[in-house]
């Protein structure tokens, strides 16, 4: 009876180590798969961090652009506005320095 | 005797069963550790190329900056420039109005007068032919006050006369006798040669303040 109960702790024991072996080997095959999803989600979220922000780069320079180009419009419109009331010495000064 | 032989029978299959558990257990946890120890380098090994990329993306933005600002700047400078060469032409047309205007003017023939003898002194006096346009060619200029003047001027004996040919712009062309060389005096030739030097005086007169 006692060998008989023997042989079926050591059967127990036999498929525990197995068992074990398995869960082992399986893990070893998963940690694999899980190393490269971490590894491929880390850099694809990397790759989408990325392009965001050089969108965002080239949305805030177009808006700074378009700040600076009303900025020179308004110059150019200064400047027209001051230039025309030279006009007429400019030609009067031009004529002079042709014909004398 | 029997309860006593049953209960270490018992606790071969119980101390068997524990065992197994503790195995079974223990395994589960190494595998555990396992997959979060290579979670755990995945995360290292990207945190590399995830650094690296960031940088190349930092670079690339301020490549992107660099090119925007450069080529507002260029824009921006293009549009005021764009807006002063415009004023300049302006000026210089409404000269052109002004000069042709100037050929039905009382003050043209003394305007000619000038442009001839500042021709002849150019020329070095003596013997010259003056090119006129038909209608100035009427005009009653006076050629001998003015050789005399280009006379005085370059102490060269200058005569002057009327060219059989005409031209068709305001002004006046005048040439040495034997046609080698001439001053083109007409306004049209005036302000092509001077141009440059002109715009660079309206600029200054309308742009300075």
């Amino acid at each position: 009876m006692v060998l008989e109960k023997e042989m079926q702790a050591k059967q127990i024991m036999i498929e525990a180590k197995e068992k074990a072996d398995t869960i082992l080997r399986e893990a070893q095959e998963k940690s694999e798969e899980v190393y490269r999803k971490t590894y491929q989600k880390a850099i694809a979220r990397a790759k989408e961090e990325s392009i965001k922000i050089k969108d965002q780069a080239k949305v805030d320079s177009e808006s700074e652009a378009q700040i600076f180009l009303e900025h020179a419009k308004k110059q150019k419109e200064k400047t027209r506005i001051e230039a025309e009331k030279k006009i007429d010495i400019a030609v009067k000064t031009i004529l002079h320095e042709i014909l004398s | 005797m029997e309860s006593s032989t049953e209960k270490i029978l018992e606790r071969i299959l119980d101390d068997a069963n524990k065992k197994a558990y503790t195995i079974v257990r223990d395994a589960q946890e190494s595998a555990k550790t396992v997959i979060e120890k290579q979670r755990q380098s995945a995360r290292q090994s990207a945190e590399k190329e995830v650094y690296s990329m960031l940088k190349r993306t930092e670079n690339e933005v301020d490549v992107i900056k660099g090119k925007v600002a450069s080529d507002i700047k260029r824009r921006a400078k293009w549009v005021v420039s764009y807006e002063k060469e415009r004023l300049v032409t302006n000026v210089l047309s409404e000269v052109k109005n002004r000069l042709a205007s100037l050929q039905k003017s009382e003050e043209y023939p003394s305007i000619l007068e000038k442009l001839i003898v500042n021709a002849g002194i150019v020329l070095n006096g003596s013997k010259l032919e003056v090119v006129l346009s038909e209608n100035d060619s009427s005009l009653p200029l006076k050629l001998d006050i003015l050789a005399k003047k280009i006379t005085d001027r370059t102490g060269v004996k200058t005569q002057l006369k009327v060219s059989k040919r005409t031209i068709t712009d305001a002004g006046v062309i005048v040439k040495t006798a034997d046609g080698l060389i001439f001053v083109d005096n007409t306004f049209e030739a005036i302000l092509s040669r001077r141009e440059r030097e002109l715009k660079l005086k309206i600029a200054r007169i309308l742009f300075n303040n």
